[in-house]
């Protein structure tokens, strides 16, 4: 009975209200922030976006409103078997309510949950740079990233997919457009309480622009998706060759792979100080800039690992064709650079070349 | 607990009927408790909104082809039926308990497990309907202050209208009424507070399973013949450290028990260093949650009765499964962690969500974790039956040969 009533107590601890979207003050002292900034902000973006529980999809961004309304708001089933909130049901523990990447489970795993705000994604069949088609989003969501926490979501239905994917989406630009508004709130310090014209600017100049960029690559895929030539059918002599010819160029100064992954492709490079876009800005120059920067973000500093090959766990998927996606364009939001080349400027290594390498890759992995 | 003790054999009507309905709920509760594990990993809780009705329907009329055509309406709806039946037998075996158990302790076992069905039915079904409540407050705030206000005011109006004519001019009267009805306020205004979050009563509801589970554990012994046959206890001069050790032991896994219905019904906004809390204080105690059963099992190895030490290394054997599901869950939720990837073994795995392996070893981890307190429950109360110091025991002979000369006595 003590027991019982110990656990009555403990369980109270960590209540939670009806959740809303939380205020992204990534990298501010929350102490110079007043609260009728915070305010403002707050208002603004519910105008533009709803809360959790009742989005606004403004139609101009060519969002899904079907979709995103059975993704959003809390779990629910219907007796047909569909199932609502499938965002807070799957996936919110770790990526936030706000698709901040800071759920409750994010520091239990490493890497971090994407941090969907920056309207980065990693592993994307398009140029650097350039959004995901939600195609890629899909791809990720059935197969998860191996040996990360990003789980698998295959049993899930096309419905609930889809769903998922268009949420993601709506959270991103939602996210990048509560960035551009904090910065013209905070940085250079607009009147408030903001006038109907500064908030109809801030829609157009970074929801509709992060709306757009969303689109580019489903409208003209020409430009911005890779797709890789077929690689080419080796004889066992041309495959060995092939390898080799991979070794000296993943060993090259131009390429730098040996850099960060190490010589023997372990991930053990020298270039071993790596981080991503989503924690670099926690790092300052002094160790003493570093501690104050740590209490301005939710989540510590996470250090990235250049992958060890060896591992054969590929995250961005171990076909051939993925690599070659990988080598070619990067991996966005991280240190691993895009060797193909780019709009107008030939890359490190050519499309043969990248083939090479990629076959010495996974020569590596022990898949090849 | 040891008011068995005090009868003679032939005071105690038969309570082998309640010993069997005693078996017949623990049966269908272990099943149950795997059945809610099911749900709440399925997140299938929300799959039916109403209730006590099933999608306007009775409980038991829910029609047959609509329960088994979707996975998770079958699962909580079939959570449901099990726990009507729960319910049912809970009650059946209250009542032969009340009449035909001459023991106070066991009527009111009876009485407690018939409150504790339905308290749990209740969390349940708040757990679902819980967000109309919560909408019926947000959209009147003084809500719960009227509904704690009116039981408040109810309880009032009932003890003056029950209470007698002169007693009603007393003082005393009064400041108990005053005091009943504020703690009507009280309990209205927490339970109304607590039905607005879901998550607390899923976390009550899931703590609360186990306690019922390890108390038809507890009324099995109770009325079994070996427990009511009174044998000699065996006298050892460490019978008291044991007993001592194994109801610490019941209460850690208890306590493990919360920590992890906790861990599973994380708020998703809750700030991450919660989870870590959670996480670390779950490993904690189950380290050292092993350690006093290791200790147990060894401390009444040699010497004890069977009844004690097969119970003690049944549980050792349960906690190690334990142990090894606890490392599967995690493995299959989250990944391998990265200490083990980069310094033992580069394994590599992807987790699928709801997927085979994830499903079962959670499930299995709740399952087992309910056993393993149902065990360790009845090693406690065998090592208190069949264990006694030296000393005490003599003590205690004396006793029991007064009482029952009393009794014979006053009849
Ligand atoms: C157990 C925690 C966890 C859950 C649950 C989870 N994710 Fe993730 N997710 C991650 C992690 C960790 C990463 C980052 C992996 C990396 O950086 O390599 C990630 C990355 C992603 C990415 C980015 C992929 C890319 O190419 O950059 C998307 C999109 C995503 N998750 C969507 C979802 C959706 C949608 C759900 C719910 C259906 C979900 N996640 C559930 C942990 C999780
Ligand atoms: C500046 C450092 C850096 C350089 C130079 C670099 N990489 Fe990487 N690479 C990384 C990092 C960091 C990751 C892991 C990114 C992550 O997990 O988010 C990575 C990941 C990879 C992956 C794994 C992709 C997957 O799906 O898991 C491959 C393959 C790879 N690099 C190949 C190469 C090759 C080939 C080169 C040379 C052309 C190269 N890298 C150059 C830092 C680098």
């Amino acid at each position: 009975m003590v027991f019982f009533s110990a656990a009555l107590v403990v369980s109270g601890c960590g209540q939670s209200e009806s959740p809303g979207f939380r205020i992204n003050l990534d990298g501010y002292d929350p102490a110079k922030v007043s609260q009728a900034q915070r305010e403002a902000i707050g208002e603004a973006m519910e105008e533009f976006f709803g809360t959790p529980d009742v989005p606004r999809v403004p139609q101009e961004l060519g969002l899904d409103a079907e979709r995103i309304a059975v993704a959003a708001g809390p779990v629910e089933g219907r007796a047909d078997g569909a199932q609502h909130g499938v965002y807070r049901q799957h996936c919110a523990v770790c990526h936030g309510i706000s698709g901040d990447g800071a759920g409750a489970l994010a520091t239990t795993v490493d890497p971090y949950p994407r941090d969907f705000r920056l309207g980065v994604f990693k592993y994307t069949t398009t140029r650097a740079g350039a959004k995901p088609l939600r195609s890629d989003l899909r791809r990720i969501l059935l197969r998860g990233i191996p040996s990360t926490g990003m789980p698998s979501y295959a049993q899930l239905t096309d419905r609930e997919l889809a769903a998922l994917v268009e949420y993601v989406v709506y959270l991103s630009i939602r996210g990048e457009t509560e960035r551009y508004l904090v910065q013209r709130v905070i940085d250079e310090g607009e009147y408030l309480p903001l006038g109907a014209d500064v908030k109809e600017e801030v829609f157009d100049e970074a929801a509709v622009w992060a709306a757009e960029s969303w689109a580019a690559p489903e409208q003209n895929p020409e430009d911005t998706v890779v797709v890789p030539p077929p690689r080419p059918e080796y004889t066992p002599p041309q495959r060995a060759a092939s390898i080799e010819r991979g070794k000296q160029l993943y060993a090259s100064k131009n390429s730098q792979c040996v850099q960060c992954h190490g010589p023997k492709g372990d991930g053990d490079g020298e270039n071993d100080l790596l981080y991503d876009d989503w924690n670099k800005p926690k790092i300052g120059v002094t160790p003493e800039e570093t501690a104050r920067l740590a209490r301005l973000y939710r989540l510590p500093a996470q250090k990235l690992r250049a992958r060890n090959f060896r591992e054969g766990a590929f995250r961005g998927g171990g076909n051939p064709e993925d690599l070659y996606l990988r080598v070619y364009a990067g991996i966005k939001g991280t240190p691993m650079p895009a060797a193909g080349p780019q709009a107008g400027a030939g890359g490190v290594l050519t499309p043969e070349e990248i083939w090479d390498v990629v076959n010495y890759v996974l020569s590596l992995s022990g898949r090849y | 607990m040891n008011s068995g003790r005090d009868l003679p054999i032939s005071a105690l009507p038969s309570s082998r009927a309640a010993h069997r309905a005693a078996w017949v709920l623990a049966c269908a509760v272990f099943p149950l408790i795997w059945m809610g594990g099911l749900v709440t990993t399925y997140s299938a809780g929300m799959a039916v909104p109403d209730w006590p009705s099933t999608y306007g329907y009775n409980l038991f009329l829910y029609p047959l082809a609509s329960w088994l055509e979707v996975w998770d309406v079958f699962l909580e709806h079939g959570h449901r039926l099990l726990g009507a039946a729960v319910g049912l037998s809970t009650i059946w075996l209250a009542i032969l308990l009340w009449r035909r158990d001459s023991r106070r302790l066991l009527r009111w076992l009876g009485v407690i497990a018939l409150g504790g069905v339905c308290l749990q039915g209740t969390l349940g079904g708040l757990r679902v309907t819980g967000s109309s409540i919560r909408q019926m407050t947000i959209a009147w705030t003084p809500a719960p202050l009227f509904l704690s206000a009116s039981a408040g005011l109810f309880a009032l109006a009932a003890q003056v209208v029950l209470g007698g004519g002169a007693e009603r001019r007393s003082l005393v009267f009064w400041a108990r009424s005053a005091a009943v009805s504020a703690a009507f306020f009280a309990l209205a205004w927490f339970g109304v507070d607590m039905a607005r979050d879901q998550l607390f009563l899923a976390k009550m509801h899931g703590s609360t399973a186990p306690a019922f589970f390890a108390l038809a554990a507890c009324i099995i012994t109770l009325t079994s013949p070996g427990w009511i046959a009174r044998g000699p206890a065996q006298q050892s001069a460490s019978a008291g450290r044991v007993q001592c050790l194994a109801v610490v032991v019941t209460g850690m896994i208890y306590l493990q028990i919360v920590l992890g219905v906790n861990l599973r019904h994380i708020a998703p906004d809750a700030a991450p260093w919660w989870f870590l809390v959670w996480v670390w204080s779950h490993l904690i105690v189950a380290g050292a949650a092993a350690v006093l059963i290791v200790w147990q099992w060894l401390a009444v190895r040699r010497w004890a009765p069977p009844a004690v030490t097969r119970r003690s290394l049944l549980l050792a054997g349960l906690f190690l499964l334990q142990l090894v599901l606890g490392a599967t869950t995690w493995v299959t939720n989250y990944g391998w962690p990265l200490w083990f990837t980069t310094l033992i073994l580069p394994v590599q795995y992807t987790v699928v969500a709801e997927g085979l392996w994830q499903v079962l070893s959670t499930t299995a981890h709740v399952g087992v974790g309910s056993l393993c307190l149902v065990v360790a429950a009845s090693t406690a109360l065998w090592s208190r039956r069949l264990l006694a110091l030296p000393a005490t025991a003599a003590a205690d002979a004396r006793k029991t040969d007064a009482g029952q000369a009393r009794r014979k006595q006053r009849r």
